[in-house]
């Protein structure tokens, strides 16, 4: 559809020449060249003020610049649960550990043997011994002793 | 904001991997996009060192908040043109009242050494009056300027209907012709005597 000179002079005000920034950019570039006359100076001035505003280039990022934002990223929000984030390995190591505790706890446990019956008829019969000698009678107990040997 | 069918995102492919967490995901998007939203945070503030802070802040945005983005209600280049935009006029809200609704008359401007340009280089004096404009201005005509961006697509990222962002965009091109105009008279005078 055509556009009308005081739509086509509103879109050129707001959005100057290049009718690829119009709403409709087709109907503007062929309104523009049907109503060249009619426009005149302010189509004069807007091409003018597009012309300046295209020159009007800043400098490029600097190529450090995608570095520093790699080297700075930071944990994202609500990690999937398959993704291998610091939390997850943290638990496993906490699993890990605990398991290598007991396991130390009960081979230790396991290679604890309850002392061997002559080594507990020794210690009974040296605390009989230390008795008889506090009583003055270890000749007795010695000699009790060695006839039962 | 919901897509049209012609508008989907050209930067669809790269979303799934950046919510997985894939750097080379973010890499990609950087080859794609850093130049252009370092551009426009340029434009907007009239400083390209700080709008390498922008930059960055947009990138590390999008990484943070990939895995929660819902596809198909807005395109990834719309939502990282507005948080760099919103930060852009953070920035110079924050930087204080050094933009007001008129454009300085031609005496201050040559106070500001605008003088020593060249009289005849428009791009010059666009470029230092486009400083001079209101933020809300200054930001629709950048945003007009980036290719990529419907008019819809640009009034959502200013937060205004299409018709506020239309008169926003005609008060600073008018404004801009202003100063032009009259930095053109100022040298025929001076030309003349």
């Amino acid at each position: 559809m055509m556009l009308d000179l005081k739509t086509t002079r509103y879109y050129l005000d707001c959005y100057g020449t290049d009718t690829a920034h119009w709403p409709e950019p087709e109907a503007g570039k062929i309104a523009l060249a049907v109503y060249k006359d009619e426009l005149g100076e302010d189509l004069a001035q807007t091409e003018r003020l597009d012309s300046a505003l295209s020159d009007h280039h800043m400098n490029p990022p600097s190529d450090l610049l995608a570095r520093r934002i790699m080297s700075k990223l930071p944990a994202q929000d609500g990690a999937p649960a398959n993704d291998t984030s610091r939390g997850y390995k943290f638990n496993w190591r906490a699993v890990a550990a605990t398991f290598a505790v007991l396991s130390a706890v009960g081979f230790t446990t396991l290679n604890m043997r309850p002392p061997a019956p002559d080594d507990a008829i020794a210690a009974e019969s040296e605390v009989w011994r230390e008795a008889a000698l506090d009583l003055g009678v270890g000749d007795v107990f010695d000699w009790v002793h060695s006839e039962d040997g | 904001m919901s897509l049209k069918p012609h508008t989907l995102d050209p930067d669809a492919d790269l979303i799934p991997r950046l919510a997985a967490g894939d750097e080379t995901a973010l890499s990609e998007l950087m080859a794609r996009r850093l130049k252009s939203i370092h551009g426009l945070a340029a434009r907007l503030l009239g400083d390209p060192v700080m709008a390498e802070d922008v930059a960055q802040s947009v990138f590390l945005k999008t990484w943070t908040h990939a895995p929660k983005w819902e596809p198909g209600k807005a395109r990834l280049l719309t939502w990282m043109c507005r948080v760099a935009t919103n930060q852009c006029l953070d920035i110079l809200k924050r930087k204080g009242p050094i933009y007001s609704d008129k454009v300085p008359d031609i005496s201050d401007r040559r106070a500001n050494a605008v003088d020593k340009l060249t009289a005849d280089d428009d791009a010059a004096i666009v470029s230092s009056a486009m400083g001079q404009l209101p933020a809300a201005q200054r930001a629709a005509i950048t945003l007009c300027y980036f290719d990529e961006l419907s008019q819809k697509e640009a009034a959502t990222i200013l937060n205004v209907s299409v018709k506020a962002y239309e008169s926003l965009l005609s008060r600073g091109r008018k404004n801009l012709k202003n100063v032009m105009l009259s930095e053109q008279d100022y040298k025929e005078t001076r030309d003349v005597s």
